[in-house]
């Protein structure tokens, strides 16, 4: 049910495991493909999110409570007296300490990030993704994102003979 | 009323998917993931990433869902830093990845994620061959032989020809004596002749042109613009043609109001409008307004000492038209800035001294500076500072230079006094799907299995 308190409209997402969320409409806005849902009222008093399970809900509506601009027609600002300099800060060492999940939340994480069209959410589990690759063998890509390796020997050879200068 | 069927029809109008999507049809038969056994899925080599994993083994886990999604994994593997060795490495974790990391599509993810394209090197025009010289440092030192191009048919062959420029992706190349453009892309190796419009066939020796693509990657298409004089019926006029690659046909001739010539530099694209100098006799730079389809001629800032060899134009402030001037160790950037009534002036925005950034021996403020090359894609320039004359193996310093950021980065290699043009793209290793290309056509000729 939409319900106002202190003058927030609020908003109710819903897991398909039938967990229900209240949640600010300006912090579910966070995400593109609800803010348009609303926007194109489209969006009755309760949104179903389909292939999101209520962990996940939960983990990715704690993002966005965090990253729902403080300022704004709510005039509930409390960073006037924060610079915006240490408000990114702030905002970088929580998403340090959020995005400390094990593979298997991160890549839900990215789904629903993905699927809910949360730029920011999506860009800090894929960075972690390839930050987490970047400095790893081949081998152990592989074996860290579960992708088998269908090359026949001799193509991948090839691939390595005509690409030589890369894989000094 | 069940509001959550009621969404779930909403989401299906908005043309949301209701459950994760099937992975797209790839275009080469590879393994479906959920074939991989469970041991994959959890590896030891990585049990401190995982803290409290609760992949259950025997169940597909997250990751493999995650990751059978294309757009999802190309959109993971855009973050990777765009050097051409580290796309390569992700082609060959497996097909799927070679195949996507090798599309256009993914090139566009690259280029929405980074902006820029990181410039990979430069060409030059050497003897019959146009040749690439890489800049970036090993691994992802694209050798020269992988980019060049034999641009004369043998060695018998002595063609008058010339490189206009690096746009978009592609190297545009005059061949003077056959009076043709030739449209080469060095990443797939391909390229395309376009023959000259009859009427500028007279005078190819005083004409230029320019390639633009598609900046944003959405197409391949492209299109030309030849610049010079057009016989045009007897009356001669400095004029320009548009080439569309999609009609495969030339536009009407554009004539300038008055007679001029255009210099030999590369053309700098702003906006939608294309910018050459013209000749030194004729003063001044040559405008074409590829929306108006307008030729017209715009007025040199009145700057000292701006011979051609140290200055470029650029994308200035604001869609404005620039200039870089570089005289060691000074490199100034100046702004054409039109009043409200249409009155143009050149506005000098900043000047920066080198000295610092390029930490050159003293000695060499006594030497002599050139600007050798200007690319919009990455907005950088190639520059030199050298003895006085020039020599071979003598002081020779080059160096590319980030404009907007000021970074400046040594090159290595042979330069001579002679013009570069660099060349920004996302190296996104076609040669590997080139390859299985062909080992899959080669295996789909072969006795199937039974």
């Amino acid at each position: 049910m939409a319900t106002r308190e202190a003058g927030k409209k609020m908003i109710m997402l819903k897991s398909p495991d039938g967990m229900e969320f209240e949640v600010e409409e300006a912090v579910a806005m966070e995400s593109q493909t609800i803010r348009k849902m609303i926007e194109d009222d489209c969006a009755d008093t309760a949104i179903l999110i389909p292939n999101i399970n209520s962990k996940i809900l939960s983990r990715v509506i704690e993002y966005c409570n965090k990253h729902v601009p403080t300022t704004g027609a709510t005039g509930a600002a409390a960073s006037d007296t924060v610079a915006p300099a240490a408000l990114a800060e702030d905002l970088k060492i929580w998403d340090a300490e959020f995005i400390k999940v094990n593979r298997a939340t991160r890549f839900d994480l990215i789904q629903a990030a993905s699927y809910l069209n949360i730029k920011g959410l999506l860009d800090l589990t894929s960075q972690t993704t390839i930050d987490t690759i970047s400095d790893n063998s081949l081998e152990e890509i592989r074996s860290f994102l579960s992708t088998k390796n269908d090359y026949l020997p001799e193509e991948e050879q090839t691939i390595r003979r005509e690409n030589q200068w890369a894989f000094q | 009323m069940d509001a959550g069927g009621e969404t779930a029809a909403v989401l299906h109008r908005l043309g949301l998917p209701l459950r994760p999507r099937p992975t797209p049809v790839s275009l080469a038969p590879y393994l479906p993931l959920h074939h991989f056994s469970s041991k994959l899925t959890i590896s030891p080599l990585h049990a401190s990433d995982e803290g409290d994993d609760e992949t259950t083994p025997g169940l597909i886990s997250p990751a493999t869902e995650v990751l059978g999604k294309d757009d999802l994994l190309a959109e993971i593997l855009a973050r990777l830093p765009p050097q051409p060795s580290l796309i390569l490495h992700a082609s060959i974790v497996s097909k799927r990845w070679g195949h996507l990391a090798a599309s256009a599509a993914f090139r566009r993810r690259l280029r929405n994620h980074h902006g820029r394209p990181p410039v990979l090197g430069a060409f030059e025009r050497d003897g019959k061959k146009l040749l690439f010289i890489p800049a970036l440092d090993s691994p992802d030192r694209i050798p020269a032989e992988r980019f060049s191009l034999q641009v004369c048919a043998d060695e018998a062959t002595n063609d008058h020809w010339g490189v206009l420029g690096c746009r978009h992706g592609r190297v545009l190349i005059i061949n003077r004596t056959r009076c043709e453009l030739v449209v080469f892309d060095p990443v797939s190796g391909d390229h395309c002749i376009v023959a000259f419009p009859p009427d500028f066939d007279q005078h190819a020796y005083n004409a230029n042109g320019a390639l633009i693509g598609d900046e944003q990657l959405r197409s391949s298409a492209f299109q030309l613009v030849l610049v010079g004089f057009s016989a045009n019926d007897g009356a001669g006029v400095t004029a320009a043609r548009v080439y569309s690659s999609e009609t495969g046909e030339w536009g009407q001739l554009v004539a300038a109001a008055r007679p001029c010539a255009v210099g030999h530099l590369p053309c700098t694209l702003i906006g939608k409008r294309l910018y050459w100098w013209l000749t030194e006799r004729d003063h001044g730079i040559l405008e074409f307004n590829m929306e108006t389809k307008s030729l017209g001629v715009i007025t040199k800032p009145s700057i000292e000492n701006i011979h051609s060899c140290r200055s470029r134009i650029i994308n200035g402030e604001d869609g404005s038209v620039g200039l870089v001037v570089f005289s060691y160790p000074s490199m100034q950037m100046w702004d054409r800035k039109l009043s409200d009534r249409g009155v143009a002036t050149w506005v000098l925005r900043k000047t920066v001294d080198m000295r610092g950034k390029l930490a050159l021996p003293s000695s060499m403020e006594a030497g002599k500076s050139t600007i050798l090359g200007y690319t919009e894609d990455a907005d950088a320039v190639i520059i030199s500072v050298h003895t006085f004359p020039w020599v071979q193996n003598g002081d020779v310093y080059v160096f590319l230079v980030q404009l907007d950021l000021m970074q400046c980065k040594k090159l290595h290699g042979s330069f001579m006094e002679n013009s570069y043009h660099p060349y920004a793209n996302f190296y996104a290793g076609p040669t590997a799907l080139k390859l299985l290309g062909r080992l899959d056509s080669d295996r789909d000729a072969a006795v199937p299995q039974a």
